[in-house]
Protein backbone atom coordinates (compact mmCIF):
# COMPACT_ATOMS: atom_id res chain seq x y z
CA UNK A 1 0.00 0.00 0.00
CA UNK A 2 2.75 2.35 1.00
CA UNK A 3 4.69 1.56 -2.19
CA UNK A 4 1.60 2.20 -4.28
CA UNK A 5 1.03 5.60 -2.73
CA UNK A 6 4.70 6.51 -3.29
CA UNK A 7 4.47 5.51 -6.96
CA UNK A 8 1.20 7.44 -7.35
CA UNK A 9 2.89 10.53 -5.92
CA UNK A 10 5.76 10.20 -8.42
CA UNK A 11 3.35 9.67 -11.33
CA UNK A 12 1.41 12.82 -10.49
CA UNK A 13 4.69 14.75 -10.17
CA UNK A 14 5.88 13.43 -13.55
CA UNK A 15 2.56 14.35 -15.16
CA UNK A 16 2.83 17.86 -13.72
CA UNK A 17 6.39 18.28 -15.03
CA UNK A 18 5.45 16.84 -18.42
CA UNK A 19 2.57 19.35 -18.74
CA UNK A 20 4.86 22.12 -17.60
CA UNK A 21 7.38 21.09 -20.26
CA UNK A 22 4.71 21.31 -22.91
CA UNK A 23 3.60 24.73 -21.62
CA UNK A 24 7.18 26.06 -21.57
CA UNK A 25 7.62 24.92 -25.19
CA UNK A 26 4.36 26.57 -26.27
CA UNK A 27 5.25 29.79 -24.44
CA UNK A 28 8.67 29.82 -26.07
CA UNK A 29 7.17 29.29 -29.54
CA UNK A 30 4.71 32.14 -28.93
CA UNK A 31 7.42 34.50 -27.68
CA UNK A 32 10.13 33.80 -30.24
CA UNK A 33 8.21 32.46 -33.23
CA UNK A 34 5.23 34.81 -33.33
CA UNK A 35 2.99 32.16 -34.93
CA UNK A 36 -0.26 33.16 -36.61
CA UNK A 37 -2.12 30.07 -35.38
CA UNK A 38 -2.26 28.58 -31.89
CA UNK A 39 0.71 26.13 -31.69
CA UNK A 40 -0.88 23.99 -28.91
CA UNK A 41 -2.56 21.27 -31.07
CA UNK A 42 0.61 20.64 -33.12
CA UNK A 43 2.82 20.55 -30.01
CA UNK A 44 0.41 18.10 -28.37
CA UNK A 45 0.44 15.90 -31.48
CA UNK A 46 4.22 15.68 -31.46
CA UNK A 47 4.68 15.18 -27.70
CA UNK A 48 4.65 11.40 -28.14
CA UNK A 49 6.51 11.28 -31.45
CA UNK A 50 8.40 7.99 -31.78
CA UNK A 51 11.42 6.71 -33.65
CA UNK A 52 11.18 3.03 -34.50
CA UNK A 53 14.71 1.72 -34.28
CA UNK A 54 15.99 -0.42 -37.16
CA UNK A 55 15.97 -4.19 -36.82
CA UNK A 56 19.23 -5.52 -35.35
CA UNK A 57 18.79 -9.21 -36.13
CA UNK A 58 20.53 -8.49 -39.43
CA UNK A 59 23.24 -6.18 -38.09
CA UNK A 60 24.88 -5.40 -41.41
CA UNK A 61 24.48 -1.69 -42.16
CA UNK A 62 22.46 -1.06 -39.01
CA UNK A 63 24.21 2.28 -38.37
CA UNK A 64 23.45 3.49 -41.89
CA UNK A 65 19.80 2.64 -41.40
CA UNK A 66 19.76 4.25 -37.96
CA UNK A 67 21.45 7.40 -39.28
CA UNK A 68 18.88 7.64 -42.05
CA UNK A 69 16.02 7.39 -39.55
CA UNK A 70 17.66 9.98 -37.26
CA UNK A 71 18.08 12.32 -40.25
CA UNK A 72 14.43 11.90 -41.18
CA UNK A 73 13.40 12.56 -37.58
CA UNK A 74 15.57 15.68 -37.40
CA UNK A 75 14.23 17.05 -40.68
CA UNK A 76 10.65 16.43 -39.50
CA UNK A 77 11.38 18.36 -36.31
CA UNK A 78 13.19 21.17 -38.14
CA UNK A 79 10.19 21.54 -40.47
CA UNK A 80 7.79 21.46 -37.54
CA UNK A 81 9.68 24.13 -35.59
CA UNK A 82 10.01 26.28 -38.74
CA UNK A 83 6.24 26.05 -39.23
CA UNK A 84 5.47 26.68 -35.57
CA UNK A 85 7.93 29.56 -35.10
CA UNK A 86 8.32 31.38 -38.42
CA UNK A 87 9.81 34.53 -36.86
CA UNK A 88 12.53 32.72 -34.85
CA UNK A 89 16.13 32.80 -36.10
CA UNK A 90 18.29 29.68 -36.61
CA UNK A 91 19.66 29.56 -33.07
CA UNK A 92 16.27 30.23 -31.50
CA UNK A 93 14.75 27.40 -33.55
CA UNK A 94 17.45 25.05 -32.32
CA UNK A 95 16.68 26.07 -28.73
CA UNK A 96 12.94 25.54 -29.27
CA UNK A 97 13.61 22.06 -30.71
CA UNK A 98 15.80 21.14 -27.72
CA UNK A 99 13.19 22.40 -25.22
CA UNK A 100 10.64 20.31 -27.09
CA UNK A 101 12.93 17.26 -26.76
CA UNK A 102 13.23 17.77 -22.99
CA UNK A 103 9.43 18.04 -22.68
CA UNK A 104 9.06 14.85 -24.74
CA UNK A 105 11.55 13.02 -22.50
CA UNK A 106 9.49 14.00 -19.43
CA UNK A 107 6.32 12.81 -21.16
CA UNK A 108 7.99 9.48 -21.98
CA UNK A 109 9.11 8.97 -18.38
CA UNK A 110 5.59 9.70 -17.15
CA UNK A 111 4.04 7.23 -19.61
CA UNK A 112 6.52 4.44 -18.78
CA UNK A 113 6.15 4.71 -14.99
CA UNK A 114 2.34 4.91 -15.25
CA UNK A 115 2.31 1.90 -17.59
CA UNK A 116 4.19 -0.34 -15.15
CA UNK A 117 2.15 0.94 -12.20
CA UNK A 118 -1.14 0.01 -13.88
CA UNK A 119 0.27 -3.27 -15.17
CA UNK A 120 1.47 -4.24 -11.69
CA UNK A 121 -1.89 -3.35 -10.17
CA UNK A 122 -3.95 -5.11 -12.84
CA UNK A 123 -1.99 -8.33 -12.63
CA UNK A 124 -1.52 -8.11 -8.84
CA UNK A 125 2.18 -8.47 -9.51
CA UNK A 126 3.75 -7.33 -6.27
CA UNK A 127 7.27 -7.91 -7.59
CA UNK A 128 6.62 -5.44 -10.42
CA UNK A 129 5.36 -2.80 -8.00
CA UNK A 130 8.41 -3.29 -5.78
CA UNK A 131 10.77 -3.07 -8.76
CA UNK A 132 9.22 0.29 -9.80
CA UNK A 133 9.47 1.51 -6.23
CA UNK A 134 13.16 0.55 -6.14
CA UNK A 135 13.81 2.45 -9.38
CA UNK A 136 11.82 5.53 -8.31
CA UNK A 137 14.74 7.52 -6.95
CA UNK A 138 16.72 6.98 -10.17
CA UNK A 139 13.70 7.83 -12.34
CA UNK A 140 13.13 11.02 -10.38
CA UNK A 141 16.81 11.91 -10.73
CA UNK A 142 16.50 11.75 -14.52
CA UNK A 143 13.13 13.50 -14.52
CA UNK A 144 14.46 16.27 -12.31
CA UNK A 145 17.43 16.74 -14.67
CA UNK A 146 15.12 17.06 -17.69
CA UNK A 147 12.84 19.40 -15.77
CA UNK A 148 15.74 21.69 -14.90
CA UNK A 149 17.01 21.41 -18.49
CA UNK A 150 13.75 22.98 -19.68
CA UNK A 151 14.71 26.31 -18.10
CA UNK A 152 18.27 26.15 -19.43
CA UNK A 153 17.12 25.36 -22.99
CA UNK A 154 14.33 27.94 -23.01
CA UNK A 155 16.70 30.68 -21.85
CA UNK A 156 19.71 29.56 -23.91
CA UNK A 157 22.00 28.90 -20.92
CA UNK A 158 25.07 26.67 -21.45
CA UNK A 159 24.59 23.19 -19.98
CA UNK A 160 27.16 20.76 -18.55
CA UNK A 161 27.06 18.58 -21.67
CA UNK A 162 28.43 21.52 -23.67
CA UNK A 163 31.79 21.43 -21.90
CA UNK A 164 33.51 19.75 -24.88
CA UNK A 165 32.34 22.54 -27.18
CA UNK A 166 33.44 25.07 -24.56
CA UNK A 167 36.97 23.63 -24.46
CA UNK A 168 37.10 23.87 -28.27
CA UNK A 169 35.97 27.51 -28.05
CA UNK A 170 38.59 28.32 -25.39
CA UNK A 171 41.32 26.78 -27.57
CA UNK A 172 40.03 28.57 -30.66
CA UNK A 173 40.16 31.84 -28.75
CA UNK A 174 43.71 31.19 -27.52
CA UNK A 175 45.15 29.84 -30.78
CA UNK A 176 43.65 32.41 -33.10
CA UNK A 177 44.16 35.80 -31.51
CA UNK A 178 40.98 35.97 -29.42
CA UNK A 179 38.81 33.89 -31.71
CA UNK A 180 39.05 36.08 -34.81
CA UNK A 181 39.99 33.16 -37.10
CA UNK A 182 37.74 32.26 -40.00
CA UNK A 183 35.18 29.55 -39.30
CA UNK A 184 33.37 27.46 -41.89
CA UNK A 185 30.73 24.74 -41.72
CA UNK A 186 32.34 21.39 -42.52
CA UNK A 187 29.40 19.07 -41.82
CA UNK A 188 25.79 19.43 -40.73
CA UNK A 189 25.72 21.93 -37.83
CA UNK A 190 29.47 21.50 -37.26
CA UNK A 191 31.99 24.31 -37.74
CA UNK A 192 35.71 24.12 -38.40
CA UNK A 193 38.30 26.71 -37.37
CA UNK A 194 41.83 26.14 -38.72
CA UNK A 195 44.40 27.54 -36.25
CA UNK A 196 48.12 27.25 -35.51
CA UNK A 197 49.60 26.28 -32.13
CA UNK A 198 53.38 26.01 -31.66
CA UNK A 199 53.92 25.29 -35.39
CA UNK A 200 51.22 22.62 -35.55
CA UNK A 201 48.11 23.01 -37.69
CA UNK A 202 45.25 22.55 -35.29
CA UNK A 203 41.81 22.01 -36.82
CA UNK A 204 39.21 22.88 -34.20
CA UNK A 205 35.87 21.20 -34.71
CA UNK A 206 32.71 21.78 -32.69
CA UNK A 207 28.96 22.12 -33.13
CA UNK A 208 27.84 25.49 -34.46
CA UNK A 209 26.74 27.69 -31.57
CA UNK A 210 25.27 29.38 -29.70
CA UNK A 211 22.05 27.51 -30.52
CA UNK A 212 21.28 24.10 -29.02
CA UNK A 213 22.99 21.78 -31.50
CA UNK A 214 25.22 18.74 -31.37
CA UNK A 215 25.64 18.36 -35.12
CA UNK A 216 27.50 15.53 -36.82
CA UNK A 217 31.05 15.79 -35.49
CA UNK A 218 31.84 12.27 -36.70
CA UNK A 219 31.12 13.25 -40.26
CA UNK A 220 33.24 16.40 -39.82
CA UNK A 221 36.25 14.40 -38.55
CA UNK A 222 35.91 11.86 -41.36
CA UNK A 223 35.69 14.67 -43.96
CA UNK A 224 38.79 16.34 -42.53
CA UNK A 225 40.82 13.12 -42.55
CA UNK A 226 39.73 12.39 -46.11
CA UNK A 227 40.51 15.95 -47.26
CA UNK A 228 44.04 15.71 -45.85
CA UNK A 229 44.40 12.23 -47.40
CA UNK A 230 45.05 10.70 -44.02
CA UNK A 231 47.84 13.11 -43.09
CA UNK A 232 46.49 13.74 -39.63
CA UNK A 233 48.92 13.08 -36.78
CA UNK A 234 46.29 12.83 -34.06
CA UNK A 235 42.64 13.28 -33.27
CA UNK A 236 41.90 14.68 -29.81
CA UNK A 237 38.31 14.45 -28.64
CA UNK A 238 36.92 16.29 -25.63
CA UNK A 239 33.57 15.37 -24.14
CA UNK A 240 31.56 15.25 -20.93
CA UNK A 241 31.53 11.85 -19.25
CA UNK A 242 29.43 10.37 -16.47
CA UNK A 243 31.19 10.39 -13.11
CA UNK A 244 31.03 7.64 -10.54
CA UNK A 245 29.22 8.55 -7.32
CA UNK A 246 31.79 10.00 -4.97
CA UNK A 247 33.88 11.52 -7.74
CA UNK A 248 34.18 15.29 -8.02
CA UNK A 249 32.29 17.17 -10.73
CA UNK A 250 34.67 18.73 -13.23
CA UNK A 251 37.42 16.15 -12.75
CA UNK A 252 39.51 15.51 -15.88
CA UNK A 253 40.49 12.06 -17.07
CA UNK A 254 42.44 11.11 -20.17
CA UNK A 255 42.19 8.03 -22.32
CA UNK A 256 42.09 6.73 -25.86
CA UNK A 257 39.13 6.19 -28.16
CA UNK A 258 36.31 8.20 -29.67
CA UNK A 259 34.88 10.28 -26.84
CA UNK A 260 31.36 10.79 -28.07
CA UNK A 261 27.97 9.64 -26.83
CA UNK A 262 24.61 9.46 -28.54
CA UNK A 263 23.18 6.55 -30.53
CA UNK A 264 26.62 5.48 -31.78
CA UNK A 265 26.37 6.55 -35.43
CA UNK A 266 29.01 9.29 -35.19
CA UNK A 267 31.26 7.16 -32.99
CA UNK A 268 31.12 4.34 -35.53
CA UNK A 269 32.12 6.68 -38.40
CA UNK A 270 35.11 8.03 -36.46
CA UNK A 271 36.27 4.58 -35.35
CA UNK A 272 36.04 3.22 -38.88
CA UNK A 273 37.98 6.10 -40.45
CA UNK A 274 40.75 6.32 -37.83
CA UNK A 275 41.21 2.57 -37.93
CA UNK A 276 41.50 2.50 -41.73
CA UNK A 277 44.04 5.36 -41.69
CA UNK A 278 45.80 4.27 -38.47
CA UNK A 279 45.26 7.68 -36.84
CA UNK A 280 45.64 7.67 -33.03
CA UNK A 281 42.66 9.04 -31.08
CA UNK A 282 43.02 10.64 -27.64
CA UNK A 283 40.11 11.33 -25.32
CA UNK A 284 39.84 14.02 -22.66
CA UNK A 285 36.80 13.57 -20.44
CA UNK A 286 35.32 16.08 -18.01
CA UNK A 287 33.36 14.15 -15.40
CA UNK A 288 29.86 15.05 -14.21
CA UNK A 289 26.56 13.49 -13.18
CA UNK A 290 23.55 13.16 -15.48
CA UNK A 291 21.94 16.10 -13.66
CA UNK A 292 25.05 18.25 -14.19
CA UNK A 293 25.08 17.34 -17.87
CA UNK A 294 21.54 18.58 -18.49
CA UNK A 295 21.34 21.55 -16.13
CA UNK A 296 23.01 24.99 -16.41
CA UNK A 297 26.79 24.56 -16.40
CA UNK A 298 28.21 24.58 -12.87
CA UNK A 299 31.29 26.61 -12.03
CA UNK A 300 33.24 23.42 -11.29
CA UNK A 301 32.60 22.27 -14.86
CA UNK A 302 33.57 25.66 -16.28
CA UNK A 303 36.83 25.51 -14.32
CA UNK A 304 37.25 21.93 -15.56
CA UNK A 305 37.03 23.23 -19.15
CA UNK A 306 40.05 25.49 -18.55
CA UNK A 307 42.04 22.58 -17.13
CA UNK A 308 40.95 20.33 -20.02
CA UNK A 309 42.16 22.96 -22.50
CA UNK A 310 45.60 22.85 -20.82
CA UNK A 311 45.60 19.03 -21.07
CA UNK A 312 44.83 19.26 -24.79
CA UNK A 313 47.74 21.68 -25.26
CA UNK A 314 50.03 19.27 -23.42
CA UNK A 315 48.90 16.36 -25.62
CA UNK A 316 49.64 18.43 -28.73
CA UNK A 317 53.09 19.42 -27.38
CA UNK A 318 54.08 15.93 -26.21
CA UNK A 319 52.61 13.68 -28.89
CA UNK A 320 52.92 15.67 -32.11
CA UNK A 321 55.78 17.51 -33.77
CA UNK A 322 56.09 20.82 -35.63
CA UNK A 323 54.32 20.76 -39.00
CA UNK A 324 51.82 18.07 -37.98
CA UNK A 325 48.09 18.43 -38.45
CA UNK A 326 45.94 17.75 -35.40
CA UNK A 327 42.16 17.59 -35.17
CA UNK A 328 40.71 18.83 -31.89
CA UNK A 329 37.02 18.00 -31.61
CA UNK A 330 34.90 19.46 -28.80
CA UNK A 331 31.81 17.28 -28.51
CA UNK A 332 28.54 18.28 -26.93
CA UNK A 333 25.51 20.50 -27.03
CA UNK A 334 26.79 23.99 -27.69
CA UNK A 335 23.78 25.90 -26.34
CA UNK A 336 24.95 29.26 -24.97
CA UNK A 337 28.49 28.81 -26.28
CA UNK A 338 29.61 30.96 -29.20
CA UNK B 1 3.70 20.20 3.94
CA UNK B 2 0.10 19.16 3.13
CA UNK B 3 -2.25 18.65 6.09
CA UNK B 4 -2.82 14.93 5.30
CA UNK B 5 0.92 14.21 5.17
CA UNK B 6 1.53 16.14 8.38
CA UNK B 7 -1.04 14.02 10.23
CA UNK B 8 0.40 10.72 8.95
CA UNK B 9 3.93 11.84 9.94
CA UNK B 10 2.63 12.71 13.42
CA UNK B 11 0.97 9.29 13.76
CA UNK B 12 4.22 7.59 12.73
CA UNK B 13 6.25 9.58 15.25
CA UNK B 14 3.79 8.68 18.07
CA UNK B 15 3.94 5.02 16.97
CA UNK B 16 7.75 5.08 16.97
CA UNK B 17 7.87 6.62 20.45
CA UNK B 18 5.48 4.01 21.91
CA UNK B 19 7.35 1.09 20.31
CA UNK B 20 10.73 2.53 21.36
CA UNK B 21 9.48 2.90 24.97
CA UNK B 22 8.36 -0.71 24.92
CA UNK B 23 11.76 -1.74 23.62
CA UNK B 24 13.56 0.20 26.35
CA UNK B 25 11.33 -1.43 29.02
CA UNK B 26 12.12 -4.90 27.61
CA UNK B 27 15.79 -4.04 27.67
CA UNK B 28 15.44 -2.96 31.33
CA UNK B 29 13.78 -6.26 32.19
CA UNK B 30 16.61 -8.08 30.42
CA UNK B 31 19.32 -6.22 32.34
CA UNK B 32 17.55 -6.31 35.74
CA UNK B 33 15.69 -9.61 36.01
CA UNK B 34 14.36 -10.91 39.34
CA UNK B 35 16.00 -13.99 40.94
CA UNK B 36 12.95 -16.17 40.05
CA UNK B 37 13.19 -15.11 36.46
CA UNK B 38 16.88 -15.98 36.34
CA UNK B 39 16.09 -19.49 37.64
CA UNK B 40 13.20 -19.86 35.17
CA UNK B 41 15.41 -18.66 32.32
CA UNK B 42 17.61 -21.71 32.75
CA UNK B 43 14.70 -23.84 31.46
CA UNK B 44 12.63 -21.48 29.28
CA UNK B 45 15.05 -18.90 27.82
CA UNK B 46 12.52 -16.09 28.63
CA UNK B 47 15.30 -13.63 29.36
CA UNK B 48 16.82 -14.07 25.91
CA UNK B 49 13.40 -13.65 24.37
CA UNK B 50 13.18 -10.29 26.13
CA UNK B 51 16.40 -9.18 24.51
CA UNK B 52 15.10 -10.29 21.14
CA UNK B 53 11.81 -8.38 21.65
CA UNK B 54 13.70 -5.31 22.82
CA UNK B 55 15.90 -5.26 19.71
CA UNK B 56 12.93 -5.96 17.46
CA UNK B 57 10.93 -3.11 19.04
CA UNK B 58 13.83 -0.66 18.69
CA UNK B 59 14.29 -1.59 15.05
CA UNK B 60 10.57 -1.23 14.44
CA UNK B 61 10.69 2.22 16.04
CA UNK B 62 13.58 3.39 13.87
CA UNK B 63 12.34 1.95 10.55
CA UNK B 64 9.57 4.50 9.82
CA UNK B 65 11.95 7.32 10.69
CA UNK B 66 14.46 6.02 8.13
CA UNK B 67 11.73 5.42 5.57
CA UNK B 68 10.25 8.88 5.89
CA UNK B 69 13.42 10.84 6.54
CA UNK B 70 13.60 13.76 4.15
CA UNK B 71 16.52 13.97 1.75
CA UNK B 72 18.93 16.86 2.24
CA UNK B 73 17.53 19.93 0.46
CA UNK B 74 19.42 20.78 -2.72
CA UNK B 75 20.76 24.35 -2.54
CA UNK B 76 19.17 26.74 -5.00
CA UNK B 77 21.45 27.80 -7.84
CA UNK B 78 21.71 30.89 -9.96
CA UNK B 79 23.35 31.39 -13.35
CA UNK B 80 25.73 34.32 -13.64
CA UNK B 81 27.47 35.92 -16.62
CA UNK B 82 31.04 37.18 -16.37
CA UNK B 83 31.93 40.04 -18.72
CA UNK B 84 35.59 40.92 -19.23
CA UNK B 85 37.59 43.37 -21.31
CA UNK B 86 40.34 42.24 -23.69
CA UNK B 87 42.46 45.32 -22.94
CA UNK B 88 42.15 46.06 -19.22
CA UNK B 89 41.20 44.50 -15.87
CA UNK B 90 37.50 45.29 -16.27
CA UNK B 91 35.40 42.47 -14.88
CA UNK B 92 31.69 42.38 -14.21
CA UNK B 93 29.67 39.55 -12.70
CA UNK B 94 25.93 39.87 -13.21
CA UNK B 95 22.80 37.71 -13.47
CA UNK B 96 22.44 35.73 -16.70
CA UNK B 97 20.19 37.46 -19.25
CA UNK B 98 18.45 35.86 -22.22
CA UNK B 99 20.66 36.25 -25.28
CA UNK B 100 23.97 35.93 -23.36
CA UNK B 101 26.44 33.34 -24.62
CA UNK B 102 30.09 32.59 -23.95
CA UNK B 103 32.46 34.69 -26.15
CA UNK B 104 29.65 37.07 -27.13
CA UNK B 105 31.02 40.52 -28.02
CA UNK B 106 29.62 43.16 -25.68
CA UNK B 107 30.76 46.44 -27.27
CA UNK B 108 33.68 48.63 -26.27
CA UNK B 109 35.01 49.14 -22.77
CA UNK B 110 34.27 52.56 -21.28
CA UNK B 111 37.67 52.80 -19.58
CA UNK B 112 40.12 51.60 -22.27
CA UNK B 113 38.05 51.36 -25.47
CA UNK B 114 38.96 47.71 -26.11
CA UNK B 115 36.37 45.07 -26.80
CA UNK B 116 34.31 43.59 -23.96
CA UNK B 117 33.11 39.99 -24.18
CA UNK B 118 31.31 37.34 -22.15
CA UNK B 119 34.15 35.27 -20.70
CA UNK B 120 32.05 32.81 -18.68
CA UNK B 121 28.52 31.70 -17.88
CA UNK B 122 28.05 29.29 -15.00
CA UNK B 123 25.73 28.42 -12.17
CA UNK B 124 26.65 28.90 -8.51
CA UNK B 125 24.71 28.31 -5.28
CA UNK B 126 22.64 31.40 -4.46
CA UNK B 127 24.47 31.85 -1.14
CA UNK B 128 27.78 32.20 -3.01
CA UNK B 129 26.63 34.94 -5.39
CA UNK B 130 27.08 37.59 -2.73
CA UNK B 131 30.59 36.39 -1.97
CA UNK B 132 33.56 37.70 -3.91
CA UNK B 133 33.89 35.67 -7.10
CA UNK B 134 37.29 34.11 -7.57
CA UNK B 135 39.12 35.28 -10.68
CA UNK B 136 38.38 33.20 -13.75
Amino acid sequence: MQYLSQIREVISQLEKWSDEGKNVTIKMIRELGKPEKDPTPLVEDYMEFVLIEPVERDPSGVFKRLEHLLDVRKSRFDDLVARLAPAADRDQRANIAMTFEAAMALRQLFLVVRHFYYLGKETNNYAMIVSIQVALSLIMKYANAYYKALKAFSEGQPIGDGVGALVASILRSEFSNNGDAETSEIAEDVSLTPTVFEDRNVMIVRATGPGARVGKPGEAIVNLIKESDGNVARVIMIDAGLKFEGEKTGKIVEGVGAAIGGPGVEKFKIEQEVTNRRVPVDAVIIKMSIEDALTPMRKEIFDGARKAAERVKNIIRERTKAGDTVIVAGIGNCIGIG
Amino acid sequence: MPQKRRISTLILIVFSIIVAALGVYMLYLYVHPSFDELFLDLFTGIRNQRLFYALFALLLAIYPLILFSRPKPVPERKTVTVVKCKGCDYREVRDFQKGDYVFKKMGSCSSCGSEKYVSAIYSVPVSRVEEKEEEF
